[in-house]
């Protein structure tokens, strides 16, 4: 029988990979993004996880907000990743803090 | 075990594997496809607690936009991909171990008894689950919904904003610049005796 404990860990699992993705992947701007995306889609297994075992619709309704919020942050900041790599040739984290000089 | 768990356990497993291979494959296509399969995987197993709605969300609309957009992306960078592995193993430690701390910490508050929920799946599978988030959405969080509806615009303004590069070689007035034209920019007074030299 599954319990809301198997998802809640798998949320976790998901979550703490994307962190290490995070650290292992400091310097591609690309793979940054792909982990907040694994970050939000471990944030929304929490949310349907808690709604089917408590019996309230109302997180799914937020996991509707969540996805598209996510679809308009995925879409900016992919236009920004254009945009520096127009600008620089590269994605390198290291030459994004020209704005600090 | 019924097939429930049989499918959590397996495409739960496939979701953990198909992370990994995200945050540890170098080639960036590959890593976005990774991601492709996490998601639909994940959406599996939202669809055995019976999530039907958002799990088709989650591969209609977010596999099949967002993710391509991804994809769109990363093929048309050309992406430095020696660069990248250079300082690949120099993080990996502290990643791994970051990870490790912060899955067991949490998975640690789980396990203790604030979470041990009893099984209450009630509402959900008596009546439909698209009519259920339906009657919750459009009731009690109309104003949220148009909100969302309205940042979803800000977005395109946003994201056309940043990536437009402006008008090329197209055959438009420029007005102002036809209106400052002065008598000097267009005539132009040739001397008779140096026109009879040429």
């Amino acid at each position: 029988m599954i319990t809301l404990t198997h998802y809640l860990i798998l949320a976790a699992i998901l979550f703490s990979i994307s962190i290490a993705g995070v650290f292992i992947n400091r310097k591609n701007l690309i793979v940054l993004l792909m982990c907040i995306e694994l970050m939000l889609l471990s944030v929304n297994t929490n949310f349907i996880a808690f709604s089917h075992f408590l019996g309230d619709i109302k997180g799914q309704v937020f996991v509707f907000f969540i996805l598209t919020v996510a679809a308009a942050e995925a879409a900016i900041g992919l236009a920004i990743l254009v945009l520096l790599f127009r600008k620089s040739k590269s994605i390198n984290i290291d030459e994004v803090n020209t704005l600090r000089d | 075990m019924n097939l429930q768990t049989v499918l959590f356990n397996v495409f739960s497993f496939l979701v953990v594997i198909s992370a990994l291979s995200v945050i540890l494959i170098r080639h960036p296509v590959k890593s976005v496809l990774s991601l492709v399969a996490c998601f639909v995987f994940s959406a599996v197993t939202w669809m055995v607690i019976s999530v039907e709605y958002l799990a088709l969300i989650l591969i209609i609309v977010y596999v099949g936009a967002v993710m391509v957009l991804f994809l769109f992306v990363v093929m048309m960078l050309d992406v430095d991909l020696e660069a990248m592995k250079a300082s690949f193993m120099k993080y990996t430690l502290l990643g791994a171990f970051t990870g490790l701390l912060v899955m067991f910490s949490i998975i640690y508050m789980i396990k203790t008894q604030y979470f041990e929920v009893a099984n209450v799946n009630n509402i959900v599978a008596s009546e439909s689950n698209l009519k259920l988030i339906a009657d919750e959405l459009f009731t009690n969080h109309l104003v949220s919904f148009e909100v969302a509806g309205f940042l979803l615009l800000i977005a395109i303004v946003a994201a056309i904003c940043l990536a437009f590069r402006g008008p090329k070689n197209r055959k438009v007035q420029d007005i102002s610049a036809q209106i400052q034209v002065t008598k000097k920019d267009r005539l132009r007074i040739i001397e008779s005796d140096k026109w009879e030299n040429v």
